[in-house]
């Protein structure tokens, strides 16, 4: 029999990993799905832009042709949006698993900012992906959302040019969310996410209890057997979401009759409760730029030490586990809150 | 992993695909629904051209009242105000105020615009009649209309002809429907509501509506089976490979 060559996929793998931290309930293959549901993203994404047209105009109307009248677009626009909000979800909690490892510390704490840039971007993604829609839903969410901008001194008028592409939001708003949507933010998750991933190998591999007798491994055949399986079941989980659960989709938007008991996208709730209890600037911009800080903060400031790698809860990253506790504490929260409210 | 094993996943994953984009463009192929058959012999002589130019009887020459089916579509429901309403300048082909039309509809009143009649000294209850009334069926006809929503703004801002904006919402909806259905337009099973209604084109043959469902489940079952056959090898290698 001839030897067996690695292919392309295997060789994304190191050879051998270690065999807890390889194991589904160290990582929950969160960062591998987020990958998978960015592919699916990407394959779908695809198809929707054959028949989106971003103009004022023309976007919720061929959004609804293509809920209403293509064939599967709806089961299309439906994976496209489980995927985009299983995103989220991932990617926050493998940002907890991190905290909750010691994964950021050094040598990863580049590797953890690299992590934080892709956050973001996902948000912003969904944030450009709902503001596509054009639809009453998502109305209240994109004139706050772009108002808040104006709030910020010096720069916000200006910024907010940049993102809507005028005074107002119009035509040309929509074709910038589609070129950030589609091109823009693609390119930025298309870098830092390769890089992402070559510094997880570059910094050692997956973060592992540091300990002098050699340490069971498994090979990457096995794991990449793991990582198979773990796609198939997030495949038929998004299928299945799409067809229970299909996106909504409202008539066009109409700025100058924003419905009163409008709510936001749900990762934008939490803001929409802070913005209805105080300044717009503090509440909308900088406290989200400060849990932003306090997360860039987390293998500079709070935790430097380079023990307790691989160890969930470690005592010497208490201080990073309450702040990341205390910020997802608080946006669920806000977010119950909101829901409630 | 067995060779053979690993063929019949690639091949089942590869089934699977294959099957679902099947689907996909069997889907868009479905043809648009047939025009109703007429029987040429029963219909006069200047209404033979009629069916090659696209228009169809909608009330038949001897004017009779439309009769509701038991459950009425939207379309169904706008066969009643078209008939009262709109019938009498649009005709009963949808062909517009022609004089073939007039003579069918009016007989010895053919002559609209005679003397206190539709002219401009009509009794205080009556209007002034359109010269021209423009076709709602057959080639041509509507084509600065590009969608359902549009045709709805036209009627209920400018219909009828004589007493604009007096058309109920729901009243313009069904006549809406009920034009697009008799143009061959609207996909069947559609409701049309202020929301959906910008999505359904006029001047395109409507398809059939896609229920993405059987498809949606063919796929969940294609993948659930690949998955347990991938497991199951994982589970129970092929011994002969190890030695």
């Amino acid at each position: 029999m001839k030897p067996k060559r690695p292919n392309f996929f295997l060789h994304l793998h190191p050879p051998k990993i270690p065999k807890r931290e390889g194991s589904f309930f160290y990582t929950f293959g969160l960062g591998g799905i987020s990958l998978f549901l960015l592919l699916v993203l990407g394959v779908t994404g695809t198809l929707e832009v054959f028949y989106y047209i971003p103009s004022g105009a023309e976007a919720n109307r061929s959004l609804q042709v293509i809920t209403y009248l293509i064939p599967y677009g709806n089961l299309i626009r439906g994976l496209h949006y489980w995927a985009g909000q299983l995103l989220v979800g991932t990617t926050i909690l493998h940002m907890l698993r991190v905290v909750l490892t010691g994964s950021y510390k050094a040598p990863r704490r580049f590797n953890w900012l690299l992590g934080l840039i892709l956050l973001v971007s996902v948000l912003f993604f969904n944030f450009t992906g709902y503001g596509l829609r054009w639809d009453v839903g998502i109305s209240w969410a994109l004139l706050v959302g772009t108002n808040l901008l104006k709030t910020i001194p010096l720069i916000g008028d200006g910024l907010y040019r940049f993102l809507v592409g005028g005074s107002a939001l119009g035509d040309a708003t929509i074709v910038r969310f589609y070129g950030w949507h589609i091109y823009g933010l693609v390119l930025v998750v298309l870098i830092f996410g390769a890089w992402h991933i070559f510094r997880v190998r570059r910094d050692g591999g997956i973060s592992a209890r540091q300990e002098d007798a050699p340490k069971p491994t498994i090979s990457r055949i096995a794991l990449n057997e793991k990582e198979n399986i773990a796609m198939f079941v997030v495949s038929i989980l998004l299928v299945v979401l799409a067809l229970v659960f299909p996106p909504s989709l409202d008539g066009p938007a109409d700025f100058s009759n924003i419905p009163e008991d409008a709510v936001a996208p749900w990762f934008f709730m939490w803001v929409q409760q802070l913005l209805e209890n105080g300044d717009a600037l503090l509440m909308g911009v900088g406290l989200p730029l400060i849990v932003l800080l306090y997360l860039i903060a987390i293998p500079y400031l709070l935790d430097r030490s380079r023990s307790g790698v691989g160890d969930w809860f470690n005592r010497e990253g208490r201080i990073a586990q309450i702040v990341i506790f205390v910020i997802i504490l608080g946006m669920v929260t806000l977010t119950i809150m909101k829901w409630i409210g | 992993m067995k060779n053979s094993s690993k063929l019949l996943i690639r091949l089942m994953i590869f089934g699977s695909a294959v099957v679902f984009f099947a689907l996909l463009i069997s889907a868009c192929q479905a043809e648009p629904p047939a025009p109703p058959k007429i029987n040429l012999e029963e219909i006069s002589l200047e209404k033979r051209g009629y069916p090659q130019r696209g228009l169809i009887e909608l009330v038949p020459d001897d004017l009779s009242a439309p009769t509701l089916p038991e459950n009425p579509t939207q379309a169904d429901l706008g066969e009643e105000p078209y008939y009262q309403i709109c019938l009498a300048c649009h005709g009963n082909w949808g062909q517009g105020l022609t004089d073939e039309w007039r003579e069918t509809g009016f007989g010895e009143d053919m002559n609209c615009w005679q003397s206190k009649c539709h002219a401009s000294n009509h009794p205080p209850q009556g209007f002034i009649f359109p010269r021209e009334v423009p076709p709602v069926l057959g080639k041509g006809a509507m084509s600065g209309i590009s969608s359902a929503d549009q045709l709805h703004q036209v009627i209920i801002e400018t219909m009828p002809w004589w007493f604009p904006g007096s058309l109920s919402d729901e009243e313009a909806i069904n006549l809406t429907a009920y034009i697009m259905r008799a143009r061959g337009e609207l996909p069947e099973g559609i409701v049309l509501t202020e929301d959906n209604m910008a999505a359904f084109p006029l001047h395109s043959p409507a398809g059939e509506i896609v229920d993405d469902e059987p498809g949606g489940i063919i796929l969940i079952a294609g993948l659930s089976v690949a998955m347990l056959a991938y497991v199951w090898t994982i589970r129970f290698p092929d011994k002969r490979e190890e030695s």
